[in-house]
């Protein structure tokens, strides 16, 4: 092509798009008929011949081959999907099952230990242990309280992503307003059904919030066992109410404290003995 | 009417048969599917052009099966084998697009 004709197309450049577009055909039939018009044969279409047919038969035999083997492989797939989510389910009800069955157990051995201890230290000891047990967490407990509910600042698809992270509930605001219930005189505390006790932790772990181990979804509900009227009097004048109306004031997270009349709490799943020793023979009660 | 009804009974006998396709050959069966379909409707095409030919049927079918093959296999070889795959897809995809466009125009004037 000589320059200056101006003749060039503008997509002469694209040339294999041009080429699939404009003859997708085989260039070897139009050659073929070609050849076949300039040595006078006859441009007659052969399509019933024996090669023909054997290289359809193969072609066959390729789709069917492969309907099978590519269709097979997608269920066996999906058949140990299926068997793999089964599997899940089935350990998670037994998980359930037996979460169940310890805080039950776990009621059972402190109603024994306070009778143990009635029938052989009398009511004034039996009374100790069980509010000992009751503040370690190692029975369910219920009573009036206060109900807190901390969530992230609102967004949605227009919030940058910075201003997203500042409106988020750390563990650190966790932290300073479950500790300002315990110093407003909460006698229980769980966060999201968590149960607090003197050894839990309330941290971070990537982006969620972990209590026992466990991470928990928002919103956080906070939740105290205790004299509602001095609870809520208490919190919200100390530094527990200051600290979550600055956090509602300069980030938009939101904060909702309740009374309710009846709260139920779990009793800690986590807790074990740590420290045990046998009452040395003879000793005196 | 033979060579359709050829296909018909190969797509039989494999469906029938079942062979068990060893491992590393079962990478280039999706390919090979490609290539044959664009084989067929090449040749369909040309019946009704009106330039049907044996020979280039059957020599366009195995170099189509080899050539994307081939392609896949140095793919593979150079780690690039699911990128090599895609052309080659796209490319005889295209091609068979316009042949069935083509057909369809044969067929139905439309």
């Amino acid at each position: 092509m000589s320059v200056g004709t101006g003749k060039r197309p503008r997509d002469a450049s694209m040339s294999l798009i041009n080429e699939l577009l404009e003859r997708p055909i085989d260039p070897g039939y139009a050659a073929a008929a070609q050849r076949r018009a300039r040595e006078g044969a006859s441009t007659a279409p052969r399509p019933s011949s024996g090669l023909v047919v054997v290289t359809l038969l193969v072609i066959g035999l390729v789709f069917g081959v492969s309907a099978r083997t590519l269709g097979a492989r997608e269920t066996e797939r999906s058949a140990a999907r299926a068997d793999l989510i089964e599997q899940i389910e089935a350990r998670q009800d037994r998980a359930d099952a037996n979460a169940a069955r310890v805080s039950e157990l776990q009621s059972e051995v402190a109603l024994a230990q306070e009778q143990i201890l009635r029938d052989t230290a009398g009511p004034a000891a039996a009374g100790i242990t069980s509010d000992l047990l009751s503040t370690v967490g190692a029975v369910p407990v219920q009573g009036p309280g206060l109900v807190i509910t901390v969530d992230d600042a609102p967004f949605d698809e227009s919030t940058d992503p910075a201003a997203r992270n500042e409106g988020r509930v750390l563990s650190r605001d966790l932290q300073i307003v479950v500790n300002a219930l315990w110093a407003a005189g909460a006698e229980a505390i769980d966060v999201n059904g968590q149960r607090l006790t003197s050894r839990s932790a309330i941290r971070f772990a990537g982006e969620a919030i972990l209590v026992n181990y466990r991470p928990l979804p928002r919103p956080y509900v906070i939740r105290a066992i205790g004299d509602p009227d001095r609870l809520e009097s208490q919190f919200t004048a100390g530094d527990g109410g200051a600290y979550l109306k600055a956090l509602s004031d300069n980030f938009g997270i939101r904060a909702n404290v309740l009374t309710e009349e009846e709260i139920t709490m779990d009793s800690a799943s986590a807790l074990r003995v740590e420290n045990a020793a046998p009452r040395p023979a003879g000793a005196e009660q | 009417m033979i060579p359709a009804i050829a296909l018909i009974v190969g797509l039989i006998i494999g469906l029938v048969l079942d062979p068990s396709v060893p491992v590393w050959m079962q990478p280039y069966l999706p390919i090979a599917v490609i290539a044959a379909l664009d084989a067929v409707f090449g040749a369909i095409r040309a019946v009704l052009d009106g330039i049907f030919d044996d020979k280039v049927f059957v020599i366009s079918f195995l170099s189509n099966v080899v050539v994307a093959a081939l392609i896949v296999f140095i793919g593979d070889q150079l780690g690039v084998g699911s990128q090599l795959s895609t052309g080659v897809v796209v490319v005889l995809g295209i091609r068979i697009f316009s042949n069935v466009a083509s057909i369809r125009r044969h067929l139905f004037h439309a």
